[in-house]
């Protein structure tokens, strides 16, 4: 306990440096910019900020990172309330209530109830990361490559096929991720595999690139494709942005409950901040002392869901930060930021470059108070963004995918990657298939193998290894229970209807 | 596999022509992944644990989706689809592919984001090509300054560019 105070009192003490917290504003400006913009995500966000961050020294492009985050979700909240297109499924609970208050002309106190809200909830989940986050470590360093295997089995279960419309399209989805994994020089044995004699393979896919091609691209082609485009009306914000007594009254529990909601599912292995928030929007509805309001523009809706949704991000930075395992597109982003530095989030992380993850981590309570000032004040100027026609809106998405891809890596390969990927987001899109499973898939897919083989390489090859430790077997049986739980509900529902 | 058996069966009569498409394109990677991962020559210390194992895991497991997709094609599992006006697509691809092209002729970055913007813009239905161009260009010039004067990363060079 009293070791994490002094590592986040070095944090605070690298993080407070003028330098540094110019990086976490820059980030925290650019994040809501660029997360305001109708369509993007903050997985998107992150992506195409990237580049920007690759001249800079590891710990600054970090705490950028880190203010892009945060920035980037806030900027998704304040889309949602006000056109009502939530950039990612995590703020769609937003957009029900927010929105309708927006049309009622209460947009200031909902833009203010979400900021609020998404303050506290990220400073209570921050201190949650700070405090769980070297008692996992402690727990990991434990972990055999065998386990480590069997944890990311279970990642790569839930984020594919416990959640979301259909399991067979999440798997798809992650072994396409995986397959794309392949493709490179096999770190283990020096050989090539999937690259076809094309020299520029030989480094693999690299993860901006294919995160850039899914969300950016894939989304300018299927917008475009679907002709009669709806153009969502922005909402003025209309009245004071400061809430009334009574909105400070009906708001401060949801925030709470939002965030004891997001922050422990954001933490586990298991992916997604969409469960939380609607969770969080359904117990609400329960709890309100004026449900018929819900529907018409309840502030108990937004100040849920918003405090669950920032809580939950804030929560998968734990896995991210103590396992080396991303459980979002955005982490799986934010890992391939720290691989660009050489540098292996995981136990090793904490013990190796304190510095680092404790200025990080203290970056993020800085990117949240900075959010809370900057916002409020700035909400006129986001509102301006959002009012930018879509043919240039997607016309400067283009831009700003296609010059990162260069910046990175100016071939024709890769731009062509970027083409290609883009047409398979596209067709992903039209097939309904989710698109995190290959984010998380191309860049968790070679750590498992690496695990795996090293697992299998110190037992001579034999299989038994992997289900040894009862942490491995409770592992694989919490992935056995997340993959077949879905199916035994529905047997039992349809065995209530008797539908056939 | 079938969750969205129960809840989504639309009562379709006639395959899913699409779906059975995408079935065969991941049974047609998982067999290139196979034919690749078979090729491998291996020193016999890798016999048992080398470089094959996980791509011909990764096989087994497209193949069976690709299979069970084929199968869910007949049976209507998937949602049905909106219709599309493949033209605005073509817009943004051709976009993107000029700029490809212009990284291999040598056009230079900003000629290459003057068509990118102009192409999506026209994709998403509006009819200022020049007009966008011109905004293309703007973007393009300043995204290159800033880029490399004051970022110092490199861009592609154009006969524009080799002016600045």
């Amino acid at each position: 306990m009293l070791e994490t105070f002094a590592a986040l009192g070095n944090g605070f003490a690298l993080a407070l440096q003028p330098d540094k917290l110019l990086f976490a504003l820059v980030g925290v400006f650019l994040g809501t910019a660029v997360g305001v913009l109708p369509g993007i995500g903050p997985a998107l966000t992150v992506a195409l900020l990237l580049p920007v961050t690759f001249k800079l020294d590891p710990t600054g492009s970090l705490i950028m990172f880190a203010g892009i985050y945060y920035g980037g979700m806030y900027g998704g909240s304040t889309t949602a309330i006000l056109i009502n297109t939530p950039g990612e499924s995590a703020s769609m609970a937003t957009a029900l209530e927010g929105n309708k208050m927006a049309k009622a002309g209460r947009g200031g106190p909902a833009l203010a109830t979400s900021a609020i809200g998404s303050f506290v909830a990220g400073l209570i989940a921050t201190i949650g990361l700070a405090f769980l986050a070297p008692a996992l470590v402690e727990f990991a360093i434990s972990f055999t490559s065998a386990d480590y295997f069997a944890l990311m089995v279970l990642a790569f279960v839930t984020v594919s096929a416990t959640f979301g419309a259909s399991r067979l399209r999440g798997l798809t989805s992650l072994f396409i991720g995986l397959a794309l994994g392949l493709i490179g020089i096999d770190k283990l044995s020096g050989q090539q595999r999937l690259v076809f004699g094309v020299p520029d393979l030989t480094d693999g896919v690299e993860v901006t690139t294919l995160a850039v091609a899914l969300f950016a691209v894939g989304e300018a082609l299927f917008v475009a494709s679907r002709h009669k485009a709806v153009v969502e009306k922005i909402e003025a914000v209309k009245g004071s942005v400061w809430m009334t007594k009574e909105d400070w009254k009906r708001s401060w529990k949801p925030w709470l409950r939002g965030t004891l909601l997001g922050f422990p599912i954001g933490a586990l292995p298991a992916g997604g901040a969409e469960i939380p928030t609607f969770l969080s929007y359904s117990l609400e509805k329960r709890l309100c002392t004026k449900p018929e309001e819900f529907g018409n523009g309840a502030i108990e809706g937004v100040a849920g869901p918003e405090a669950a949704n920032n809580a939950s991000a804030a929560g998968t930075l734990v896995p991210l930060l103590t396992l080396g395992l991303p459980t979002s597109a955005t982490a799986a982003i934010m890992l391939a930021g720290f691989q660009q530095y050489g540098l292996n989030p995981g136990p090793l992380l904490f013990a190796e470059k304190p510095d680092l993850v404790w200025g990080l981590i203290a970056s993020l309570f800085v990117a949240n108070a900075m959010l809370l000032v900057l916002n409020l004040p700035l909400v006129g100027l986001w509102v301006r963004l959002l009012a930018i026609p879509q043919p240039w809106l997607y016309g400067g998405i283009m831009v700003f995918a296609t010059m990162g891809t260069i910046a990175a890596k100016p071939s024709v390969i890769e731009l062509g990657m970027l083409l290609v990927f883009g047409l398979m987001g596209f067709m992903m899109r039209r097939f309904d298939y989710p698109i995190a499973p290959v984010v998380i898939g191309l860049i968790l897919g070679p750590l498992a193998e690496t695990q795996l083989r090293r697992a299998l390489t110190i037992s001579l090859g034999d299989p038994s290894v992997l289900v040894k430790s009862p942490i491995s077997i409770t592992l694989y049986v919490l992935a056995a229970i997340a993959l077949l739980a879905p199916f035994f509900i529905s047997a039992l529902k349809n065995l209530g209807s008797n539908e056939d | 596999m079938s969750d969205t058996e129960t809840g989504l069966r639309t009562g379709r009569s006639s395959p899913d022509l699409g779906v059975i498409a995408v079935g065969i394109a991941l049974i047609t990677a998982a067999a290139v992944i196979y034919a690749d991962a078979a090729q491998m020559s291996m020193a016999p210390l890798y016999a048992k644990i080398g470089p094959k194992v996980v791509p011909q895991i990764v096989a087994g497991g497209l193949a069976l989706f690709g299979l069970l997709t084929v199968f869910g094609a007949f049976r209507g599992w998937f949602p049905a689809r909106e219709e599309e006006d493949a033209a605005g697509a073509v817009w943004v691809a051709a976009g993107l592919g000029f700029t490809i092209l212009s990284l291999i002729l040598h056009f230079g970055f900003v000629a290459a984001m003057t068509a990118l913007f102009a192409c999506t813009s026209r994709a998403m239905g509006r009819r200022a090509f020049l007009v966008d161009a011109a905004i293309g260009a703007a973007i393009g010039l300043s995204v290159y300054l800033v880029f490399t004067k004051l970022l110092s990363l490199s861009l592609p060079q154009g006969p524009l560019e080799s002016l600045l």
